[in-house]
């Protein structure tokens, strides 16, 4: 059952998720306030992410959003977030358990990177972005979604945000 | 939205009326509710006491209905989470040491007294901003933002989802201290921004980026020890920039090109009736090594397009009135073209307007009319430069490395700047029962009236 959930997820990944381009983030028209990506929900089973993150006392499947415009970047060993001032370019990403994530600065302003859910993983501070061309990683071992923003410029769900979705190595 | 346009005009025109320096006056409005002495009864008289009066009933201790801070919630993101459109939350005197956000619409955010009313950041990590916006038509007024980590007061679009933030309005707000901006506005439009002050930021003590058309007017505030006293990324477009005191930064005023925020290049602002003088301040913090180049210029437009630059007072700045420039930035040099300096008057300056060398022999549409100034590079620049003829020899413009650098020790840590003219803003009057004008009515600037902005008088 395990098996066949993660197996779902990623079929999904692969059908709705875009290529490198982030699939309109900055080409569409705000309505007012609606949010502007549709979403697949999935059932995930998250007895088989142990240690993910998101939930510290599963009772059970939860759901798993994946924006349409979330970008696939499963099977990578190494990828990059480019930081703008004030967005993360690549905002909702899909890697897969083991992938070093690396924020760089692009922007003349500082940033920081915070998960969303306290302790999740560790933050990298302003102090790590705060030129242009700075750069900071992180490595996502455990599965499981990790929504993240930069303080400076936004907060868990306003703002500047971003997400990490992790899967695990051998639903790849 | 004619309501709302007519209330910025009145706003600005009473400013306006009361002199360029109506924020230096050191009246609060807190001490004009007190009583007149002359009233109390006089000891020597020889008539009979009148008949005690009925006493008065209790005054309201919240006429407004305003959700109150300490009173009602202990913090002001608790009164802000509770607000709903239309409310009030007053703030009472005190400091806060809290990073506010605000996610409804169409509130006011008001303190009850200006200097008395302190959100400090403690320059903490975890308090980035004093008070961030996300939402439509909010107001803040009549409190102090200090030594937060980031910014003073931030409103900001949501660019993620290219949703503009449309309505903001900043009254009598003192910022001091923050590390990156004093007022800061990021993808929003039809905002004012009035009756401020800024200080001590290693940026610039009012900041508007990224949009077009704007929709913004700054008036009436001051800036001073700052790094730069004004800057704009990318923004223009009914963009006024009037009235304005922008004093003893390291940079005066910086509309500019950024490949780093959307909607290059910067175009269509206009900077009128200003009074710029004496930056090139060595008292300040150093900003992005960018900006060193233009140490102690007034204005300088850098990679900046077709701004117009009207009735300013340009005085007393180190190296320089006005430059107009391109802007290295990365691999690519944004040029400054089509922008007129007009009717400005110029005197005590390094130099008083210096047009940089962007292309060979061509001048890129800038012009230069009607100016009361002495010195310029190239020489006799309203003739070789005019706004209504053919250019003329322009091989004595200068490189952008004209500008002599401040020394390695003219740099100080933002945390240590100093902010003299702080204690003396004027709060807003009667705090406690002004009724609450949020920013919900998006203001009209096609009739805007540049014929009423005179040269300010200075000192």
């Amino acid at each position: 059952m395990v098996r066949a959930g993660i197996a779902l997820l990623f079929c999904l990944l692969s059908a709705s998720c875009a290529g490198d381009d982030p699939v309109g983030l900055f080409d569409g028209r705000r309505a007012g306030r609606e949010p502007i990506v549709e979403t697949e929900t999935l059932s995930v089973d998250l007895d088989a992410l142990e240690g993910a993150a998101i939930d510290p006392e599963p009772s059970g499947p939860i759901p798993i959003e994946i924006p349409d415009d979330a970008l696939d970047w499963t099977g990578r060993g190494a990828v990059g977030i480019d930081v703008q001032d004030n967005a993360f370019d690549q905002r909702v990403v899909v890697v897969t358990a083991g992938t070093e994530l690396t924020w760089t600065n692009q922007g003349r302003n500082e940033h920081n990177v915070r998960p969303a859910i306290e302790g999740a993983f560790d933050s990298i501070s302003a102090t790590a972005l705060a030129m242009k061309g700075d750069s900071a990683s992180r490595v996502f071992t455990e599965p499981g979604d990790y929504p993240y923003f930069c303080s400076l410029h936004g907060t868990a769900t306003n703002g500047q945000t971003g997400r990490i979705i992790v899967v695990p190595a051998d639903s790849a | 939205m004619r309501r709302f346009l007519a209330l910025l005009f009145v706003l600005a025109l009473t400013a306006t009326a009361c002199g360029g320096e109506s924020d230096n006056a050191t009246e609060t409005g807190i001490g004009d509710s007190t009583g007149d002495v002359g009233d109390e009864a006089d000891p020597q008289s020889d008539e009979e006491p009148e008949p005690e009066e009925e006493p008065e009933p209790e005054e309201d201790p919240n006429p407004l209905d305003a959700l109150r801070v300490p009173e009602d919630y202990p913090t002001i993101q608790e009164a802000v989470d509770a607000a709903t459109p239309g409310d009030i939350v007053l703030i009472g005197a005190g400091v806060y040491n809290e990073s506010v956000a605000v996610e409804t619409d169409n509130i006011v955010i008001r303190g009850v007294d200006r200097q008395g009313v302190v959100l400090d950041g403690m320059h903490s990590e975890d308090l980035a901003n004093g008070i961030i916006v996300f939402s439509n038509g909010v107001a803040v007024e009549n409190l102090t933002v200090q030594n937060y980590f980031s910014n003073g007061v931030f409103f900001t679009g949501d660019y993620d989802s290219d949703f503009v933030l449309e309505g903001y309005r900043i009254s009598h707000v003192t910022a001091l201290n923050n590390r990156k901006y004093g007022i800061y506005a990021f993808n929003a439009s039809y905002g004012l921004i009035e009756n401020s002050y800024a200080a001590g930021h290693t940026d610039s003590g009012y900041y508007i980026g990224q949009c077009q058309p704007c929709r913004v007017l700054l008036t009436d505030n001051i800036s001073e020890y700052n790094t730069l006293a004004y800057s704009g990324t990318n923004a223009g477009g009914e963009l006024y920039i009037v009235n304005n005191e922008f004093r003893l930064n390291r940079i005066g005023v910086t509309p500019n090109t950024l490949s780093s925020e959307e909607l290059a290049p910067q175009r269509g602002g206009v900077f009128a009736g200003n009074w710029i003088h004496s930056n090139g301040n060595p008292d300040t913090s150093k900003g992005g090594d960018i900006w060193e180049l233009a140490y102690g210029v007034g204005m300088v437009l850098p990679g900046a397009n077709e701004n117009l630059v009207l009735r300013n007072l340009i005085e007393g700045n180190r190296n320089g009135g006005v430059a107009v420039s391109f802007l290295p930035d990365g691999d690519v040099f944004w040029q400054a073209t089509d922008n007129q300096i007009r009717e400005n008057v110029f005197t005590g300056n390094g130099i008083d307007i210096v047009m940089v060398q962007q292309a060979e022999g061509d001048g890129l549409g800038n012009c230069f009319a009607d100016n009361d100034y002495e010195t310029s590079r190239p020489a006799d620049i309203e003739t070789v430069l005019p706004c209504d003829g053919p250019q003329g020899d322009l091989s004595d413009m200068i490189g952008i490395e004209f500008f002599a650098p401040p020394a390695a020790d003219e740099n100080m840590p933002y945390e240590d700047v100093a902010s003299p003219g702080a204690d003396d803003q004027m709060s807003m009057v009667d705090p406690m029962t002004a009724p609450p004008v949020t920013a919900d009515v998006i203001p009209e600037f096609d009739t805007f009236d540049l014929d009423a902005i005179t040269v300010p008088s200075g000192g």
